[in-house]
C-alpha cells in the first residue's frame, strides 16, 4: 500500500472513531454490549495498551540517557517522548474517560480517595508519568538548544526509568483480583513491564517506518546480504554499507545495536 | 454488629419468590436483579443436574450480595462509594459511583449490576417501597439487605415472600440471635470461602 493510500485509510479510521466516540456519550453504554457478567470490554483494553506505551516510552528513554551505552537512541528519545509518552498518556485519558460511566464524577478520586483501590494509585501514577514527561521534553529541548549539557539529563533519566518501572502498579488492579483467576497470579505485574517495553518499541519502529526511508535502506542491506552469501561482505564494503545507512538516515542499524557493535568489532582489528 | 442472613438449602423450593419480592420492593429497573436463584449443573435455569432415572440432582442456589466481611468490591472502589455500613453490610452511595466497575470485576459472586442506560421499567408508575432506592444511569447497584425497609426495623423484603421459610435474619454476633440459633448441629456453606472474602450470608445444606 502506498504512503497516501495508508494515510486515507488512517484519516479514514479516525473519524469512524470520532463518530463512535461521540455516539458512545449520546447513547450511553448500553451501545458496547457489555454486560454485568463482562463489565470491562475493549476499552480497558486500550487504556491499558496506551498506558503500557507511556510507561514503555519512559523506560526506553530513561535508560537511554541514563546509560553510555545506549546513547545512539538519544535521537529517537523525542519520538518516543511524544508518540509514546504524550499521544500515551491522551490515548488512556481518551480510553478510560469514555469507559466510565459518571467521569464528571472523578473528582471524588482526589476528594475521598480510597486507599486499598489499585485504580487510585494507577491514576497517581499516570500524573507522574505525565510530569515526568514534561520535564523530559523542557530538558531535551534545553539541551537541543546547548543551554545544558547531556550529563544534566541523568536525573530526570533516573525519574523516567523509575516512573516507567511503576507499571507495575497498573497490573495491581487487575493482579488483586480474587474473583479472576487468570488475573490473580503474581506473574501479572513482570507481564506488564515486559509489554510496556514491547509496545513502546513496537510504536517506535513503526512511526520511523513512517519517518526514515527506512525500505530504501531495507533493499540495499538486503541486496548486499544476497551478493555475499554471508551478508557480512568485506570490510571496505561494510564501511561502505554504513555511510550508505548514515546518509539515507535509517533508524534500524542503530536501533538494534547493528552499527554499535561493528564499530567495536572494527577497533578490536 | 454484624448483620447477616442464613439460607436453608433443604427448604428452598426454588419458586424464585424472592427475586421477585426483590425486584418489585425495591422498583428494579428492567433486565436487572439484586436477587437471583441459579440452579446447580442443568443446562437452564430450573433444569436437573445428571442422568435419568437415578443420577438425577435438582438443586437451587438463591444468591444475592454476600455483604463479605473482607469484601473484594469495598477494597477496590477508586472513590469509596462502596463502603462497609457500621452494622456489617455493603452499601453503595451512588452519588459518589464513577461507574468504573471495578467493583463488579472484583466481586467473585457477580452480585453487582450496572445501568448501562438511562434506567427503563416494564410498568408506567413505580413499584414497592417508596423509599426504594432512587435508580441511575451508569453507576453500580447491588442488594442493600433492603436498607430502607430496616431502617424502620422491618425485615429484607425477600425474607417475607420466601415460601419455604428458608431465610433467616439477623445478627451473627449475637449468640442468641435465630441466624445463631439455627446454624446450630447443621451442616453449612459458604460460597467461595477460598476467595477470601468471609461472605455474611451461611447456607444450610
Amino acid at each position: 500500500m502506498s504512503k497516501k493510500n495508508t494515510k486515507i485509510a488512517l484519516a479514514a479510521l479516525c473519524v469512524l472513531g470520532a463518530a463512535c466516540y461521540l455516539l458512545q456519550f449520546v447513547l450511553g453504554e448500553d451501545i458496547t454490549h457489555m454486560n454485568n457478567f463482562v463489565p470491562w470490554g475493549l476499552y480497558i483494553v486500550g487504556f491499558m495498551c496506551f498506558t503500557g506505551l507511556a510507561a514503555g516510552a519512559l523506560l526506553l528513554i530513561g535508560l537511554a540517557w541514563l546509560t553510555d551505552g545506549l546513547a545512539e537512541l538519544r535521537p529517537y528519545t523525542r519520538i518516543l517522548l511524544i508518540c509514546g509518552v504524550l499521544c500515551g498518556l491522551a490515548g488512556a485519558g481518551a480510553f478510560i474517560f469514555v469507559d466510565l460511566g459518571n467521569p464528571q464524577r472523578g473528582i471524588y478520586m482526589m476528594l475521598s480517595p480510597n486507599p486499598t483501590s489499585p485504580q487510585v494509585w494507577d491514576a497517581a501514577v499516570l500524573s507522574l508519568y505525565g510530569l515526568t514527561g514534561i520535564l523530559l521534553g523542557r530538558q531535551a529541548w534545553l539541551i537541543a538548544q546547548g543551554r545544558r549539557t547531556a550529563a544534566s539529563m541523568r536525573p530526570l533519566a533516573l525519574l523516567a526509568v523509575i516512573a516507567g518501572l511503576l507499571v507495575i502498579v497498573t497490573s495491581f488492579a487487575f493482579a488483586l483480583m480474587v474473583a479472576a483467576p487468570s488475573w490473580n497470579e503474581p506473574g501479572e505485574p513482570l507481564s506488564f513491564l515486559f509489554a510496556a517495553a514491547i509496545i513502546a518499541l513496537a510504536v517506535l519502529s513503526l512511526v520511523l517506518l513512517h519517518l526514515s526511508p527506512l525500505p530504501a535502506c531495507w533493499a540495499s542491506r538486503r541486496w548486499s546480504a544476497a551478493g555475499h552469501g554471508s551478508g557480512r561482505g568485506t570490510k571496505t564494503e561494510q564501511v561502505s554499507r554504513k555511510e550508505t545507512f548514515h546518509n539515507q538516515r535509517c533508524a534500524w542499524p542503530s536501533l538494534l545495536g547493528f552499527e554499535q557493535e561493528k564499530q567495536q568489532g572494527e577497533d578490536k582489528a | 454488629m454484624h448483620m447477616g442472613m442464613v439460607i436453608d438449602l433443604k427448604k428452598c423450593i426454588g419458586c424464585h419468590s424472592c427475586a421477585v419480592a426483590c425486584k418489585l420492593n425495591n422498583n428494579l429497573p428492567e433486565h436487572m436483579w439484586w436477587n437471583r436463584v441459579l440452579t446447580k449443573g442443568g443446562e437452564t435455569m430450573d433444569t436437573a443436574d445428571g442422568t435419568y432415572p437415578d443420577k438425577l440432582n435438582l438443586q437451587h442456589l438463591p444468591v444475592n450480595c454476600q455483604h463479605c466481611a473482607d469484601a473484594p468490591c469495598v477494597k477496590a472502589c477508586p472513590t469509596g462509594a462502596s463502603y462497609k455500613a457500621e452494622d456489617g453490610t455493603v452499601l453503595i452511595n451512588y452519588d459518589k459511583c464513577i461507574g468504573c466497575r471495578t467493583c463488579m470485576a472484583a466481586c467473585p459472586y457477580d452480585a453487582r449490576s450496572f445501568n448501562w442506560k438511562e434506567p427503563t421499567y416494564p410498568l408506567a408508575h413505580a413499584v414497592g417501597e417508596a423509599d426504594a432506592p432512587k435508580h441511575q444511569a451508569h453507576i453500580v447497584e447491588k442488594c442493600t439487605f433492603c436498607a430502607n425497609r430496616r431502617a424502620r426495623g422491618e425485615v429484607p423484603a425477600c425474607m417475607e415472600l420466601c415460601l419455604g421459610r428458608a431465610r433467616y435474619w439477623g445478627d451473627l454476633d449475637d449468640p442468641d440471635s435465630e441466624v445463631r440459633r439455627v446454624m446450630q448441629g447443621r451442616r453449612k456453606m459458604r460460597l467461595l470461602e477460598e476467595k477470601g472474602t468471609n461472605p455474611s450470608v451461611y447456607y444450610l445444606l
